[in-house]
């Protein structure tokens, strides 16, 4: 029975999360993945149940914050667990930043993605580089896209890439 | 209903249901999709209305992803849709989608790109595309993207009345140049049709009286009421069928079936 419940379900292409990976970005690697081709978040928005919901999420607007009911169903399509998509949300009680995003580029060029905790209030640098975040691209000053547009991993104004601008990272 | 036999009422429920039939003609048929799939190629398979094309691509379907099924995977190898009339781009789109349990929303460019990924995630291998003659004039671009598409590999069936189709393959070069492969699903000649009465009134009927179907009056009855297209026989026989058990005979009566024929307008 279950097996069948599963098959009726619709035959989107899973993708894995990744470590420590903010919403924004893993719905952005989703919605592209191949055969999903959402090119807006309301198209997956439409097939989820969750309407304008998923948009505000990808621009880090939880107020209110995402529901149990409402990760579930999110849950189901991206078939990812629910518990699983709770991590890529802010922990209970941190005080989270939508704007700017920002970025530590010594680990963007280990590991491409946008990581929830460089939103955090509470977080000035990376630990692991010992290195402040930045908050803006350090070229041409344009604030970084939301990372749900992080297709490339570069600046679009002045194409830099998010991984070589680690230089221009201040120590902290 | 409720005076019925439950065997009656059994036998009338298998009746509303179209029937399948392992018939000479459809396992050449057949035989010549699976040549047109191996191959991958592309091919027109034609033929007058009610004649048995669309059942003939359902069974052929049906049987190939079932020889195909790998459990728990979700993979379709033949594809079978039927075109609504004047169907553009976004509807064409969207039936393979629906064949394939996807999303069908989205802008046209996400559903052409969603459509061709797809084609090939599911490992598609053939796309049979039913009453292709209501495409519009545009959307033969898309069908041809489809086939044009390196990588995928997908053979392409149009399948339509004989001479609609044939007009519409006409109208593009491009479309005309690619479709060489045909083949015609015949209207039954005389022994064919006998042949096929006979069969049907054993295999799909099956009633507990004989109905003599295939002789006399009932045979010429027939001719003239199906003009020996076999979709329309079916649909005759199975109407008739159920009208005369529901009237407590045990046979197919024939002025049931005259009463059916006069009925009937094509
Ligand atoms: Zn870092
Ligand atoms: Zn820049």
């Amino acid at each position: 029975m279950a097996k069948t419940l599963k098959e009726t379900k619709l035959w989107l292409t899973r993708v894995e999360p990744l470590e420590g990976e903010s919403i924004s970005h893993f719905l952005g690697r989703f919605r592209r993945a191949k055969g999903n081709k959402f090119s807006t978040p309301c198209g997956l928005g439409q097939v989820s149940g969750l309407g304008a919901v998923l948009a505000r999420w990808e621009k880090f607007y939880f107020n209110p914050f995402p529901t149990f009911e409402e990760l579930e169903a999110l849950a189901n399509v991206v078939e990812v667990d629910v518990n699983r998509l709770r991590e890529m949300l802010p922990l209970a009680g941190v005080g989270m930043k939508h704007k700017p995003i920002r970025l530590c580029g010594a680990c963007y060029a280990e590991e491409p993605y946008h990581l929830i905790a460089w939103q955090f209030k509470t977080t000035a640098g990376c630990d692991r580089h010992q290195l402040r975040l930045l908050s803006k691209c350090p070229i041409c000053e344009k604030p970084f896209p939301i990372p749900a547009l992080w297709i490339e991993g570069r600046c679009l104004r002045c194409l830099t890439f998010f991984a070589e601008m680690v230089d221009r990272q201040k120590a902290y | 209903m409720e005076d019925l036999s439950p065997e009656i009422q059994k036998k009338i429920k298998d009746l509303s249901r179209p029937p399948y039939l392992e018939l000479e003609r459809v396992k050449h048929c057949h035989a010549w999709l699976t040549e047109l799939l191996i191959s991958r190629m592309t091919g027109l398979l034609v033929g007058e209305s009610r004649c048995g094309k669309t059942v003939t691509c359902k069974a052929f379907t049906k049987q190939y992803n079932e020889l195909k099924k790998t459990q728990g995977q979700r993979f379709k190898p033949v594809v079978h849709i039927q075109i609504p009339k004047a169907c553009g781009s976004r509807d064409f789109f969207i039936k393979i989608l629906k064949a394939l349990n996807k999303p069908t929303n989205g802008t046209i460019s996400d559903l052409r790109e969603r459509t061709l990924d797809s084609l090939e995630i599911h490992q598609v291998e053939m796309l049979i595309i039913d009453e292709a003659n209501h495409l519009k004039y545009e959307t033969f671009s898309d069908v041809r993207h489809i086939y044009d598409e390196n990588g995928l590999g997908i053979a392409v069936l149009l399948v339509g009345t004989t001479s609609r189709l044939h007009a519409i393959v006409k109208r593009d070069e491009q479309v005309l140049n690619r479709f060489l492969e045909q083949y015609e699903l015949d209207r039954l000649d005389e022994s064919q049709f006998k042949q096929i009465v006979q069969i049907w009134e054993r295999d799909v009927l099956n009633l507990p009286v004989a109905s003599n179907l295939a002789t006399g009056e009932n045979l010429k009855l027939l001719k003239q009421g199906t003009q020996k297209l076999i979709g329309r026989l079916d649909m005759l026989l199975r109407k008739a069928a159920i009208r005369s058990l529901l009237r407590g005979h045990q046979n197919l009566d024939k002025d049931v079936l005259k009463e059916v024929i006069t009925a009937t307008k094509w």
